[in-house]
């Protein structure tokens, strides 16, 4: 039998990825005649991966209620991870946003910071909030770029704390969510509890694993084709046989340009494995990009939207090939949807952006199978 | 009356975070848990016609699959943690039959997690929200790796213990 320290000092390295090969042979013999051993192994791998589900957020997907509903109410993105390079090409953005900020509030990066008795908040780096005076009591805050957490204990924080967003006012009463806030819109994530979401002039809930997304407007986001400044291919992207379309939209303002790219499979079956890189060329070079790739499942036979939505956000410079690896729970497609082996390739997207004079394109854009 | 995809779905979904925990067990590498999950989940649904419940519970099946898949990536990818060998995992599939994961873990997890104190929370967040190793969070809270990693893994069967008390209880 192994000691109780002995345990302690194999395990614990094991599961956090820092024993050796000598190391985990060790432990490898010492699993098959110690069962106590094993039976540690196994409580603590379960917890490990419950932690990583909770604190990260739910990977199962569910059925989505309906079309029209899902557009208003997705599938909240997985985390985010930003890479290196992004940050470093963010830094001099940042700190002209930095020296622009008066009240940085919440804490970047670090520890959460309580503006509030009973909020808790972390942003972004480059998130601009600041608190406003709540007419009628509460607390409020103004959201005016960026993403920032806010946890809210019902039993001490001044009620209702509200955030404003521009296009969407999210107010609350006790509970963990998320408010982003970007030139192409904004969206607010919920991890537990509920929120009352106000956007174009409606009223939503929105439920802890479920997020809203409104255009700049307050209006539902839809990634329409074929209009003014956005791109469609409607065959032959993802699948030769395939029914599927990518779709995107852009908008200007604030010295950047964003552009989001929706994958739709319509088919239902999706070919991605994890991770999938999509690769982007912006012509001519226009500065700092955002890029927000949305991968969507859909069945057309019912209109139902059964899939999930994964996203990555990416900050590049235009010019040049660059790669962004979509982050997200792979597996959780499986669940809704089984499924099937087929190359994913899609080219010759253009889109054309004459609004501010400067045009760019887009193109070549390429799914495919990590290594 | 249920498809076959929606039976299958069910089942599936019935296992999938237990299944997870099974490769974590052995993987202990987020993307490649990943990897191993996506192919078990098409190797399940291929097989699923085929499925005899009367033969093994649909997670032991699940299990079952995943070591093989694991076994597979082994020859696949070399950088990555080191795996057990086929024994140790035989050890840790035994293990696994003798505690069948009951509901609702994830809830009763949920409510131990909410107990810990704020330091302790941090630590399993940088952990496993930002997924940083050892090192990384040893210089983030200005600790050494070795007592981190310590930290962690008291916490884990703390964890673990509390899930166990709230499940007998409730």
């Amino acid at each position: 039998m192994t000691s109780s320290s002995d345990r302690e000092g194999l395990l614990g390295p094991y599961l956090d990825g820092t024993l050796d090969q000598a190391g985990v042979e060790r432990l490898g013999r010492r699993l098959a005649g110690d069962p106590v051993l094993a039976d540690e192994l196994v409580a603590s791998a379960r917890i490990a991966a419950g932690c990583r589900r909770l604190l990260r957020g739910p990977a199962a997907v569910r059925t989505m209620p309906g079309r029209a509903s899902a557009q208003r109410r997705r599938r909240r993105p997985a985390p985010r991870r930003w890479p290196l390079w992004a940050v470093a090409a963010c830094l001099p953005f940042l700190a002209v946003l930095a020296w622009l900020m008066p009240q940085p509030t919440p804490s970047e990066g670090g520890d959460p910071a309580q503006p509030t008795p009973g909020v808790r908040v972390s942003a972004e780096p480059g998130t601009e909030l600041r608190p406003v005076a709540a007419a009628g009591g509460g607390a409020r805050f103004d959201l005016l770029a960026g993403r920032a957490w806010f946890e809210v204990d019902a039993a001490r924080a001044p009620l209702p704390v509200s955030v404003d967003a521009g296009p969407l006012a999210v107010e609350v009463v006790g509970t963990r969510f998320l408010v982003e806030r970007r030139t192409w819109g904004a969206q607010v994530e919920v991890d537990h509890g509920e929120v009352r979401a106000r956007h174009g002039g409606g009223v939503d809930a929105v439920r802890a694993g479920e997020s809203l997304l409104v255009d700049a407007l307050g209006g539902d986001f839809t990634w329409s084709p074929g209009t003014a400044g956005s791109g469609k291919l409607s065959s032959g992207v993802l699948d030769p046989g395939g029914d599927a379309a990518i779709s995107a939209r852009h908008s200007d303002g604030h010295g950047s340009t964003s552009i989001a790219v929706a994958l739709h499979d319509q088919s239902g079956l999706f070919s991605l494995r994890a991770p999938p890189i999509v690769e982007l060329r912006i012509e001519p070079p226009i500065g700092m990009v955002e890029v927000q790739v949305v991968i969507v499942l859909a069945d057309p036979a019912d209109g139902t939207w059964r899939g999930n939505l994964v996203a990555k956000a990416a900050v590049i410079e235009g010019g040049g090939w660059q790669q962004v690896v979509v982050a997200g729970s792979w597996q959780a497609y499986s669940v809704e949807r089984p499924l099937q082996r087929r190359p994913a390739r899609c080219t010759d997207l253009v889109l054309e952006n004459r609004g501010n004079g400067a045009a760019f394109r887009l193109s070549g854009i390429s799914v495919h199978r990590a290594p | 009356m249920d498809s076959i995809e929606d039976k299958f779905l069910r089942a599936y979904t019935a296992i999938q975070d237990d299944l997870r925990a099974y490769v974590h067990a052995i993987v202990r590498h987020a993307a490649a848990e990943d990897d191993v999950l996506q192919e078990v989940a098409l190797v399940l649904w291929r097989k699923w016609p085929s499925y005899d419940p009367s033969r093994a519970p649909f997670g032991a099946w699940a299990r079952g699959i995943a070591s093989t898949e694991i076994l597979r990536l082994r020859r696949r990818r070399a950088r990555q943690p080191a795996l057990l060998d086929e024994a140790a995992i035989a050890a840790i599939d035994a293990a696994w039959d003798r505690h069948p994961v009951q509901d609702p873990h994830l809830e009763a997890l949920e409510h131990c997690l909410e107990g810990l104190d704020p330091r302790q929370r941090r630590l399993l967040e940088l952990r496993y929200r930002e997924d940083l190793e050892l090192e990384a969070i040893a210089a983030r809270i200005d600790r050494g790796a070795e007592a981190v990693g310590k930290a962690l893994q008291r916490l884990r069967l703390a964890l673990a213990d509390c899930v166990r008390r709230r499940l007998v209880a409730s």
